[in-house]
């Protein structure tokens, strides 16, 4: 039920540290050691080079694709500091906006969905977590959470625009602004939930992991008052946390603890896949079933070349 | 991160004496260093110095020794060696052996003093033996236990004086040597060698054990089989014991190269939370000198195989990190409130003599700034910067008054400045500066001083961390540029600096090439980039090298490390896990940056640590990260062949491929693959390409999706739009209702009901696909827009006798506003269009010719007429919404799993599909905010958002190609003007640049620079 369809010769000089498609999954952005950012069209398992981006004077870390009606728009996170948003304009890929207010590697980057206009959440290690929004005027506003995690923030997820309580909207026609959220981990093993309240607050903090936690995700809604996170470690385990939408607190439950450490997790469009991947070179895929329960579909193994399993 | 700042101060070499071991003894006065050649007695307060040198010319190497632990005994040592101990006796002046203990038939491994009864030692061997001596007898041991196996170490509990444990391998025996047949407790509890052995002093029951697999783990000794916490280092782990003082461990490694001393606390072992750095080779053993009574400190001594020995202080502060709570405590001032930061400075201070320049004396500051987080789960978190500044003398710390004195000292000025810390520093406040005595800058320039100080104390306390050293640097860049120095002179300080950093390896020089600042904020002026270091990286996470996503609609993207790079995952070793931080990138290229300083200085900053791979063809890769990987190949293969030697020919051409193959693909580092994951995903493709949509017969719509389903042989999907079109049937209500014509449909549980009961059931599937396309079905589009917008219009008009229909509202004038902002985007007219059709409802709800199909009894406005027809019989209980059969309660919900649908339909790029599914929608989209197209009705001179005049109803626009009305999608010139059909025109400028019309108008163009404005 997984087949493969194009590998993509990227031709970096050294380690690949993210790969995304873009949002009609036509093309290809990875980033790397070598400090570039690369950008293929893919079409019919063929590639071809679009971009090959420089700018960035440390490994790139990240990659993030901003929603197609602001344009072609792809944001890049480096060691160096320093956040890149890139943009094409009349075929070209130009710097659109750097951003260099962090003291130490930015490690996460992250769009707000598309409703909130063009935002983007960048997690350091300076401990501190910004936040630029695009201006009407074309400009960049900057918002800065200081020491939203003690050590290092690692990564950043936003929460998705269709509001948990909206299955609460009656049919009164007014449908209230869903309130924006995001969540971040770092190296204090919290993963935190953030609400924007005309400043941005700190909503919830999720004890759970006994080491760094290097990732999070907040699901994909469907429309359901539940919401979802899942969050990975150092300490090798990935963590669901659910939240019914109506209370303030999160369960916790621990999806499964890995041979190494995890280092991503992603949720499939509908939220119900979930593909881990860590430090063994090997990708897990986990699927809610109907009841609730958590299974692992089938194992991606890169090194070997092996396919994933068959359903 | 523990911060790793040294706080040594005593270094005494010994290189003539060629110990093997050291014992301190009880009174923590003197010192013995025994090896084969000699002991010798060493003061601890004079540790330079050998008071006494024992010649002992023995075969054999000392392979333990201890001081008798009891006051009046305290003269007494016991050493071993060979397969005998002999106790001597000291006596401040002199060695005089006093016995010789021999029984063992093999070489004695461990030694231990009773903590109770003061003439009992115990001894363990090789030989399986553990003996127990009363050392008044020494013909024989009082109690010899028989193990199978030899054992490494024995310890007496320090709690209970009956039981001690002893170490076989990887396994704990804990014996009672009352009932000495055999042990009362086996503990399996590594899989590998235990080196070290230590009770706790105050848990009766607790044991740690240190081994070669990486762990220090504890033990209840009553629950064997239960590890109660382990400690994980990165290398084997020689010696761990229990700290004197609170809750602490203290760790030795035993890997070339791991020289410092770990502390740990007992309360979180992920970290330690010191590191005692300056050996330079591994450390052998360690003791504790207790404290004075008018000083809460310890000292840590420690013999290293360097034959040097080093003297620590352990203050209270670090105390305080293992959870020592001293009693009275003098520090209480800056602790008023316990939610701030405790913060204390203090500077230790040595001079060593730089070996490179003898005319220049080196001071080392050393200031640590340890914050105490907030909340008590993050550990406590130290920012400590060492940094060898030039000029810069500490001369006076009072860590009471929280002050400290420096003297800097420049070509041409001398400046003394006091630095006094308030008690709110860093949580607000900022240190005073003062300049003293000595000064021999005029006033005007400390002006300036103080200025540039207290900048730079405001920034560092705003960015949290605070950092007096940082400041100081601060200030001496602005004394630099005060006194312009000789350009000659600041070259060669730098490249003394320079060899100083590359020189860090075999010479007396403790440190590690620790150069950077910290923060860059600060040192703005290079320097910086050049020289990333521990302090900077710690606290980066490992980069990952492989991953999946999930992007667009249903792709899986994965990437990783490619095979020649795998990482052996050796069962054998705990370190197999991956790193967490980026700084153990450092230790394997440190080596490679000292050759590399000089070459690569001219390259990019970041050349020390990721030199591309493809510059470095004839050396070493292992810079990058993929060095981490490399490593622990070529390690793989090391060991792999030296435990095969029968096989060395075999592996070693293996490798060989191996390596050709290496060198081959060593650029293809990148694969990424692209998986088609949609088979996973409960949506299809095909079916939304397929799926129809009909807003005014739900029956017939479900039957064509039910064959569309078919079609893929989704025979669920089939069957449940089977049942749709059957829910949709109003001949049901006829048929089946005949005695309850007045209960609308929607209330029979086969109606509303089932039909909820479905949706929810693919709401647990996750099936948004068919539950949007159900939730359109049996949605309703037209009306359900139309009366919400009536609703705001009329509210906003205020004009009650306005009909809605014929007649222009006036938010649809407010709409005209949002002309504004130019985007790419909408060169179609399809979004635009929506917004009109909610601007002017009457549009859509004009019949259109088509007689009302039997269907339509469902939507409301036929309902309610049926209503006010049986309004007599009193059925008036019967509201608008109870005929509908989605609840219009969830209209939230179901508009929820529309846009969810819509979202991924534009990801597959069905557009049109997209469009209709968002025509459902209860509460309307936000409209289009961007570049519209507004048409004029020349008769009736009104603009029009769309293909139709509102008033006279005439079609108004014409393709400018094949002449025909526009009604759908629409794209026109923004400079001429001229435009048509959507698909004339992309079809037109797909071999065109000129307008259709002939106009002139490069369209193409033109509009290109249009949108880039």
């Amino acid at each position: 039920m997984v087949s493969v369809i194009s590998t993509v010769d990227t031709g970096h000089e050294d380690m690949i540290h993210d790969a995304q498609m873009d949002y009609y999954g036509c093309r290809l952005a990875t980033c790397s050691s070598d400090r570039s950012v690369r950008i293929y069209d893919v079409k019919n398992g063929t590639q071809t080079l679009a971009a090959d981006l420089r700018g960035h004077e440390g490994p790139v870390w990240q990659i993030a694709w901003a929603h197609p009606k602001f344009g072609n728009i792809l944001a890049s996170c480096s060691y160096d500091h320093k956040v890149i948003i890139w943009k094409e304009m009349n075929g070209q890929w130009v710097k659109f906006y750097e951003y260099a207010n962090h003291d130490s590697s930015v490690n996460s980057v992250c769009w707000a969905p598309h409703d909130y206009g063009l935002i983007l959440a960048c997690g350091s290690s300076d401990g501190s977590i910004s936040i630029l929004s695009a201006t009407a005027a074309g400009g960049w506003e900057a918002k800065k959470i200081n020491n939203a995690h003690t050590i290092g923030c690692n990564a950043v997820s936003w929460a998705p625009a269709i509001g948990p309580n909206a299955a609460f909207d009656s049919t009164t026609g007014s449908r209230s602004a869903p309130v924006k959220r995001f969540v971040s981990g770092g190296c204090d093993n919290l993963v935190k939930v953030w609400r924007e309240d005309k400043e941005w607050v700190e909503e919830a903090k999720l004890e759970g992991h006994s080491d760094w936690v290097r990732d999070a995700a907040w699901a994909p809604s469907i429309g359901l008052s539940r919401t979802v996170i899942a969050s990975c470690s150092q300490d090798r385990r990935v963590i669901l946390w659910t939240n019914d939408g109506v209370s303030s607190s999160w369960n916790q439950r621990v999806l499964h603890t890995f041979e190494d450490v995890v280092w991503h997790v992603s949720w499939s469009v509908t939220g119900n896949i979930l593909a881990v991947s860590g430090g063994d070179n090997k990708v897990s895929l986990w699927k809610e079933t109907v009841e609730g329960q958590w299974v692992c579909i089938s194992d991606v193994n890169r090194g070997k070349g092996s396919t994933p399993g068959q359903q | 991160m523990a911060a790793k700042w040294s706080n040594e101060y005593v270094v005494a070499e010994h290189k003539d004496l060629q110990a093997s071991t050291m014992a301190l003894d009880s009174s923590g006065q003197y010192v013995l260093l025994a090896g084969r050649r000699c002991l010798a007695i060493v003061d601890v307060d004079n540790p330079s110095v050998v008071i006494k040198k024992f010649p002992r010319q023995s075969k054999w190497e000392v392979g333990s020794a201890e001081w008798n632990p009891h006051s009046h005994l305290s003269h007494l040592c016991a050493i071993s060696s060979n397969q005998r101990t002999e106790i001597l006796s000291w006596n401040s002046i002199d060695f005089t052996p006093l016995n010789c203990l021999r029984f063992h038939t093999r070489a004695v491994s461990d030694l231990n003093w009773h903590h109770f009864e003061p003439y009992l030692l115990a001894s363990c061997s090789v030989d399986t033996y553990i003996n127990i001596w009363d050392i008044r007898d020494p013909r024989k041991p009082c109690v010899s236990l028989s193990a199978v196996v030899g054992a490494t170490q024995v310890r007496w509990n320090r709690v209970t004086s009956h039981l001690l444990a002893t170490a076989h391998e990887g396994d704990v025996r804990l014996w009672d040597w009352r009932k000495g047949s055999s042990p009362v407790q086996y503990i399996a509890a590594h899989l590998h060698k235990i080196h070290g052995l230590d009770w706790s002093a105050n848990q009766e029951y607790q044991l740690a054990t240190s081994s070669q697999d990486c762990t220090v783990k504890f033990f209840d000794v009553n629950n064997p089989r239960v590890v109660e916490n382990a400690l994980r280092t990165v290398s084997p782990v020689w010696r761990a014991r229990f700290t004197p003082f609170g809750d602490g461990m203290m760790t030795t490694q035993l890997r070339r190269g791991e020289n410092s001393l770990l502390l740990w606390s007992l309360s979180d072992l992920s970290n330690p939370v010191h590191s005692f750095l300056g050996n330079n080779d591994l450390v052998l053993e360690f003791d504790w000198k207790s404290s004075r009574s008018d000083d809460d400190d310890y000292q840590l001594i420690t013999w290293s195989k360097d034959q040097s020995l080093r003297i620590w202080r352990v203050d209270v502060n670090l105390q305080k990190l293992c959870g020592y709570e001293p009693e009275n405590q003098p520090q209480i001032v800056y602790e008023e409130n316990e939610s701030t930061y405790d913060v204390s400075a203090q500077a230790v201070l040595t001079n060593t003599l730089s070996p490179t320049s003898h005319r220049k004396k080196k001071s080392a500051l050393s200031i640590n700034s340890s914050i105490v987080g907030i909340d008590a789960i993050s550990q406590p978190e130290h920012y400590s910067f060492n940094k060898e500044i030039d000029q810069l003398n500490v001369c006076d710390v009072d860590e009471t008054q929280r002050s400290l004195t420096t003297v800097i000292r420049t070509a041409k000025h001398q400046i003394v400045l006091h630095i006094s810390m308030p008690p709110s520093y860093p949580d607000g406040a900022i240190p005073n500066f003062l300049f003293g005595k000595g000064t021999t800058i005029d006033n005007n320039a400390r002006s300036k001083m103080l200025k540039v100080l207290k900048q730079a104390a405001t920034l560092s306390c705003r960015k949290g961390h605070p950092s007096i050293e940082l400041v100081l640097q601060q200030l001496l860049i602005s004394v630099d540029q005060l006194t312009p120095i000789d350009k000659s002179e600041t070259e060669s300080s730098k490249t003394i600096t320079l060899n100083v950093n590359s020189s860090t390896t075999g010479n007396t020089s403790f440190r590690l090439p620790q150069t950077g600042l910290g923060h860059p904020g600060f040192l703005q002026n290079g320097g910086l980039f050049g020289s990333l270091t521990h302090h900077q990286d710690h606290n980066i996470p490992y980069p990952r090298s492989s991953g999946a996503r999930f992007c667009s609609a249903g792709m899986l993207i994965c990437f990783g490390r490619p095979s020649y790079l795998r990482r052996v995952n050796s069962k054998t070793s705990d370190t197999s896990t991956t790193p967490r931080s980026l700084s153990v990138n450092q230790a394997y290229s440190s080596n490679l940056v000292q050759h590399s300083l000089v070459a690569s200085s001219n390259t990019t900053p970041y050349g020390l640590l990721y030199p591309p791979v493809a510059q470095s063809p004839t050396g070493d890769p292992s810079v990058s990260i993929s060095s981490f990987y490399n490593q622990d190949r070529r390690q793989k293969s090391r060991t792999s062949k030296s435990k095969n030697r029968l096989s060395s020919y075999s592996s070693s051409s293996d490798e060989n491929k191996r390596g050709a193959q290496e060198a081959r693909h060593h650029k293809v580092v990148g694969m990424v693959t692209i998986y088609d994951a949609s088979g996973l995903m409960p949506l299809q493709l095909e079916l939304a390409e397929r799926y129809v949509f009909c807003d005014t017969d739900t029956a017939w719509m479900c039957n064509q999706n039910a064959a569309v389903a078919a079609q893929f042989g989704r025979k669920d999907l089939t069957y449940i739009w089977s049942l749709g079109a059957l829910l949709a049937t109003p001949t049901l209500i006829h048929e089946n209702n005949t005695n309850d014509l007045d209960t609308p449909w929607a209330q029979n549980p086969f109606g509303r009901k089932l039909l909820h009961a479905i949706i929810d059931h693919y709401v647990k599937l996750r099936d948004i696909q068919t539950v949007a396309m159900l939730c359109c079905a049996f949605g309703y589009k037209c009306d359900s827009q139309e009366t919400f917008r009536r609703k705001t219009t009329r509210s906003e008009s205020g004009s009650p006798g306005e009909s809605p229909y014929h007649t222009i509202h006036p938010g649809d004038t407010t709409l005209d506003s949002w002309n504004v902002l130019k985007q790419i985007r909408s060169n179609s007219w399809s979004d635009s269009l929506d917004d009109f059709r909610l601007a002017t409802p009457g549009i859509n709800s004009v019949p259109s010719g088509r007689p009302l199909p039997i269907a339509s009894i469902f939507l409301p406005h036929s309902v309610t007429s049926v209503v006010s027809v049986n309004g007599a019989d009193g059925s008036e209980e019967y509201k608008d919404k109870d005929f509908r059969l989605l609840d219009p309660k969830f209209n939230g919900l179901f508009d929820n799993y529309r846009r969810c649908y819509a979202d991924i339909l534009y990801r597959w790029g069905l557009l049109e599909a997209r469009v209709l599914v968002l025509k459902y929608l209860s509460t309307p989209i936000d409209p289009h905010r961007g570049v519209d197209f507004v048409t004029e009705c020349v008769p009736c001179r009104t603009t029009v958002r769309g293909p139709q005049c509102t008033l006279c109803k005439r079609l108004l626009l014409n393709c400018v190609i094949c002449r025909v009305v526009v009604k759908g999608s629409a794209s026109f010139c923004l400079v001429c003007g001229h435009g048509g059909h959507g698909r004339c025109m992309s079809h037109w400028f797909t071999e065109e640049d000129e307008c259709p019309t002939g106009c002139g108008c490069n369209c193409l163009l033109e509009n290109n620079t249009v949108f880039s404005v």
